[in-house]
């Protein structure tokens, strides 16, 4: 390990000091104003939100539906990713599959439920194809539907993560034992995926509990936690201290689901080594799982097609004349074009200081020997944890009195640290395992640390920092829990435009800026892609 | 006797294995040896039943396995990494596939088996706590309590080091001889095929280059890849140890 | 060098987070008269198109608010709100002028037809109406709603779009016309049946339940009396009707904020302007005259037009809410 030089103390500091400012002193607000009441401090106020039934009613909901949304996603996502691992589905097809499922994650949540809405409802597309509707799409069903289509890219790439480091070859071990199925199955893959699953469960339950788009666009009667936080925040009574102790109560299940993750850490495998292999030959296997992959992609993509269809129809689905003028409307108003900018601003700000304070988090961490590096650790634990609408609220909380109130730089930091979490591990990853000495053979061809840094490490790392390029850029694009409660008149981004134009029912600007969205995020990821893919050619 | 005829493979247009005619006798270990890409992996591939071929037939006691599936051809294979199953100890890796045919081996048969691979101390010894050579012996003892009809032998030393090497040599030649058992072996090592075996399959670029025991080969090289690749760096070999130890004791 | 070049751009990134600055971009916008307002669509196009006509395009920023959320932050932020000027329900701004002191008096004549306090002055006026989908009632083979009693009956159920009361002033308007007519007692029993038909069709906008009526996903509503005649002009299957009950109006006003900065001068030369000028507009959306010398043609002329026979308040639209929510 390398020696701690004075330049990263000055690093080290710094950075510690902005999750002071920005993580720990909210944190610390938010749970001091959870319990401050008219006569000092007291647990009274969880006391009248605990005895309110409304807010009891949602909490029960929120954990009713993110259950069954996590149990569903975890299934669901299981099927897909063995279907791409361990099958000899037609490669191209797997591509498709695998590109497929990852679409939702390009758009903002709350236009999922305009999509459904616009697919689902008395007039909507899928309904019109199939003469009458299938259900009742606001409240449970909508949402239910919502959070799974939400839920299911993030569940998905967790569960094929670990699905790629399982040995194939236990399954022809298996086969070769003369297992049956079903004892094979369980043994060679689901006792080794036990932890992705478990983990893959967390996930999904904690991003639908905390989400609150989906809910503002099609929560219909059926309240829940986040849309109640929203109304005693930003309601007709604002109550600050209640809206405190509600999001306390919503942290509550993200550290139970973070403990969980632990202990599920236990049952991962660590094989010593894996390898490719040829999968068994197994027609009916490939066919049955190959359909229902296909069918999961296509009734998701087919819930988000009226939103490329509807923007282009004069007034969908009575009016079916081809018309561009609800693209030209929005591009000709200053207003809706100002907001785009604005969440171009937020996103690139967000991405360039995030990648910066991640990657040197992630340096200090691996390749220093610098004391107190596991703080970085603890941090990326905390964020992990913290749902956005938490860590919102908690700024606004913090800042409301001060100049940051109503600034781009408080969103920006927002969302910097609300995704913190995955970029540092990225550059943790891949920074752990370059050679540990290159700082030290930089230094004796007389190099300074910054200097092999940027000469060495920056240069080997560059894939994964073109990685965490277009997650924090595409999760600046579409997030709205972390930042409905920070934006204003002056900052006001797509996604929380697109609640403003809820109120008005104008569905077609609210699909069109999606869209725009969706093209922006696509093409920054496909650059991204093309620009990673490059760099692995390069170093091989 | 396992009788190859006319085995041929092609993946995407590329030819991995071309007219491969091949007989084994009962009993005998076989090497196949090649480099990296010759085919030899993809060969125990389909004698094994995993890889489907193009073209050709598998023969097993005079019984065409062509078409019958990995399952129920009853040969069995020991990985490279030998594959052990990590959430359970060695010894209920051994056992793993006698609950699946129960009856098949006696619980007298199963401790001779252990005896032999002397496995008794490691037996409740979860396997990341084994050694290199102790997991190639638990993985031995799970496939041989299968009762295969043919072992094949994937790299079985590559991941070894030297001294456990030439000991698990010796045992994979004993079992051969104790359980009058076939043996496969694929390897890219001269030494190891020369010194291992019966007879050596070289493979170079899907073809067989020479089939023959280990005399002929030394003696009667067919053709120049053998004579370069496989020969010469036995002979390098040879010239070290010698210089090392000086020619009396050659 | 390079080592100073990769320096400073840490140190950059840092002190960019820490001094705040966050690209500064907001800066540049920094001189413009921010308008909070509750206002419809059609409201906001009228009040951009005086506005731009005057000559302030480019110095002010619209930001439209749900009437509860833009209360919320009026009486939670006082005159620390983001905004120069609001425009909103009267009775928002007469409770937040009570509890904060935080407009300023507009100081200009404005000939309205009825005494207005000094700090604000009306824009419009919204009138409540039963509409529904001619088309729809004609499939379902429903009688046309004559009351807002007869939603209440089963026949409708699923079938009926209302505002809700608790984001929506439009959806108050529907309270006083039941609470007016029947009374508490009763008016309980046709409001829990009303909302019981809703279902899930309770609207946060006052404009919502229109737009479900229009797009067929209902085939009665309840809402805003000049939308619906728009549309039925528009030559949509919508008809519309003024209920037994009555039709009963919200007033919203436009106000200052008192920042005490070159801002607030601004803000009152705009909000002259829309009161002079965006009224012209403004009448043709919401057909309620409110100034000297306003006329509306007939269609527009509700039939049946009530007020409530106590003054509105927040403290009423409170105790109008918690009846609404016991009916639940």
């Amino acid at each position: 390990m390398l020696n701690v030089r004075p330049e990263m103390k000055v690093i080290y500091t710094s950075i510690l000091i902005v999750f002071l400012l920005f993580l720990l002193l909210p944190m610390g607000t938010l749970l001091l104003r959870s319990f401050e009441t008219a006569e000092g401090y007291s647990l009274t106020n969880y006391y009248n939100v605990l005895s309110n039934s409304e807010l009891l009613t949602a909490f029960v909901n929120s954990i009713k539906i993110s259950g069954l949304t996590a149990i569903i996603t975890t299934i669901l996502a299981f099927m897909i990713a063995y279907a791409l691992n361990c099958t000899n589905i037609y490669r191209p097809l797997k591509s498709v599959i695998k590109m497929g499922i990852l679409i939702p994650m390009l758009l903002p949540t709350i236009t999922y439920g305009f999509a459904i809405m616009y697919s689902f409802g008395n007039q909507g597309l899928i309904t019109q194809l199939l003469g009458k509707p299938l259900f009742d799409i606001y409240g449970f069903n909508g949402l239910l539907m919502g959070y799974v289509i939400y839920t299911l890219p993030a569940a998905f790439l967790l569960i094929n993560n670990s699905f790629m480091y399982i040995d194939k070859k236990f399954i022809i071990v298996s086969k070769l034992m003369m297992d049956g199925s079903m004892r094979s199955f369980l043994n060679t893959i689901i006792r080794p995926m036990l932890g992705a699953l478990g983990g893959a469960f967390v996930l999904s339950f904690i991003l639908s509990f905390t989400d609150y788009g989906i809910p503002a666009s099609i929560g219909g009667t059926y309240s829940v936690v986040a849309t109640q936080l929203y109304q005693v925040m930003l309601g007709s009574i604002p109550n600050f201290n209640h809206g405190a102790v509600i999001a306390v109560l919503m942290l509550v299940p993200a550290l139970f689901g973070v403990v969980l993750l632990n202990y599920l850490e236990r049952f991962n495998f660590h094989y010593d080594k894996f390898s490719q292999i040829e999968m068994v030959e197994n027609k009916i296997r490939d066919i049955i799982l190959g359909f229902i992959s296909i069918i999961v992609l296509m009734g998701m993509l087919s819930i988000f097609l009226v939103m490329f269809i509807a923007p282009f129809l004069t007034s969908f689905p009575y009016d079916l004349t081809v018309t561009m003028q609800h693209f030209i409307n929005v591009f000709t108003s200053n207003d809706l074009t100002a907001v785009y900018k604005n969440s171009l601003i937020v996103a690139f700000f967000t991405t360039v200081v995030g990648i910066i304070l991640a990657y040197s988090s992630a340096i200090l961490n691996t390749r220093t020997g610098l004391k107190g590096r596991v703080a970085f650790d603890v941090v990326s634990m905390i964020t992990n944890t913290l749902p956005g609408m938490v860590l919102g609220l908690s700024y606004l909380l913090l800042f409301n009195g001060s100049s940051l109130k109503g600034t781009f730089t408080i969103i920006i930091v927002c969302n910097i640290v609300h995704y913190f979490t995955t970029p540092y591990l990225m550059a943790k990853n891949s920074l752990s395992k370059m050679n540990p000495s290159w700082e030290t053979t930089g230094g004796l061809l007389g190099d300074s640390w910054f200097k092999t840094v940027y000469r060495v490490i920056i240069p080997n790392s560059a894939s994964t920092v073109i990685e965490m390029f277009s997650y924090y850029f595409i999760n600046s694009m579409v997030t709205i829990s972390g930042i409905i409660f920070l934006v204003s008149a002056q900052t006001s981004l797509v996604s929380s435009k697109i609640k403003e134009l809820q109120h008005f029912a104008k569905f077609n600007e609210i699909f069109v800026l999606s869209l725009l969205i969706f093209f922006t995020n696509l093409i920054v990821k496909l650059i991204c892609d093309y620009l990673q893919k490059k760099q692995s050619v390069k170093n091989f | 006797m396992l009788k190859l005829e006319n085995i041929s493979k092609q993946y995407h247009s590329k030819v991995v294995l071309e007219n491969i005619n091949l007989e084994i006798e009962s009993g005998e270990i076989v090497s196949l040896l090649g480099q990296s890409g010759s085919g030899k992996t993809t060969l125990l591939n389909i004698i094994l039943g995993l890889t489907k071929m193009d073209n050709g037939r598998i023969l097993f006691n005079d019984q065409d396995l062509t078409n019958v599936k990995m399952k129920d051809r009853g040969f069995n294979i020991v990985f490279q990494d030998y594959a052990l199953f990590p959430h359970l100890t060695a010894y209920e890796n051994i056992i793993y596939g006698l609950k699946n045919k129960r009856g098949s081996v006696s619980e007298a048969e199963l401790q001779e088996y252990i005896d032999f691979l002397e496995l008794k101390p490691h037996l409740q010894k979860k396997i990341g706590e084994l050694s290199g050579g102790q997991k190639q012996r638990v993985a031995l003892a799970r496939t041989l309590v299968m009762k295969p009809k043919i072992l094949l032998l994937d790299e079985p030393l590559s991941a070894l080091d030297g001294v456990i090497k030439e000991s698990i040599k010796e045992r994979i030649k004993s079992i051969a001889k104790e359980f009058q058992l076939t043996t496969i072996i694929v390897t890219h090592d001269p030494e190891e095929a020369l010194t291992l075996s019966d007879k050596i399959l070289i493979i170079d670029q899907g073809n067989i280059s020479q089939f023959g025991t280990p005399q002929e080969i030394i003696h009667h090289p067919k053709n120049e890849f053998v004579k370069e690749f496989i020969l010469k760096q036995l002979q390098i070999k040879r010239q070290n140890i010698f210089q090392l130890f000086g020619e009396q004791y050659a | 060098m390079k080592r100073m070049k990769w320096l400073t751009f840490l140190l950059i990134g840092l002190a960019i987070l820490l001094a705040g600055c966050g690209g500064n971009a907001a800066s540049g916008e920094g001189g413009q008269v921010v308008i909070y307002s509750n206002g419809d669509e059609e409201a906001i196009k009228a009040m951009e198109q005086s506005l731009n006509g005057a000559g302030y395009e480019g110095k002010y920023i619209i930001q439209s608010l749900g009437t509860s959320e833009l209360g919320g932050k009026l009486m939670a932020e006082g005159s620390k709100i983001e905004a120069d000027l609001v425009t909103m329900s009267s009775y928002f701004l007469e409770s937040a002028q009570q509890q904060h002191s935080m407009f300023r008096d507009l100081g200009f004549q404005t000939h309205s037809l009825e005494e207005y306090p000094a700090f604000y002055s009306p824009v419009l006026a919204n009138t409540g109406a039963l509409f529904f989908n001619t088309a729809m009632i004609e499939q379902k083979g429903l009688e046309v709603p004559k009351s807002i009693k007869d939603l209440a009956d089963p026949s409708y159920k699923g079938l009926v779009s209302i505002p809700n009361i608790m984001d929506s002033s439009t959806g108050w308007t529907l309270i006083q016309a039941i609470i007016s007519e029947y009374g508490e007692d009763e008016g309980k029993k046709i409001m829990a049946g009303v909302i019981e038909n809703a279902g899930p069709h309770l609207e946060s906008s006052g404009s919502g339940s229109i737009k479900k009526v229009q797009a067929g996903e209902v085939a009665v509503g309840f809402g805003l009396r000049h939308q619906a005649v728009e549309v039925k002009k528009s030559g949509a299957p919508i008809d519309f009707i003024d209920p037994v009950e009555g039709n009963f109006s919200i007033t919203e006003s436009v106000a200052v904020i008192d920042k005490k900065n070159e801002k607030t001068d601004l803000a009152l030369e705009m909000a002259e302007v829309l009161i002079t000028d965006a009224r012209k507009d403004l009448i043709t959306y919401y057909p309620v005259p409110l100034y000297e010398g306003e006329t509306v043609d007939e269609d527009n002329k509700a039939s049946n037009n009530k007020t409530f026979s106590e003054p509105l308040t927040v403290e009423l639209l409170e105790k109008h809410q918690s009846f609404f929510n016991s009916a639940k």
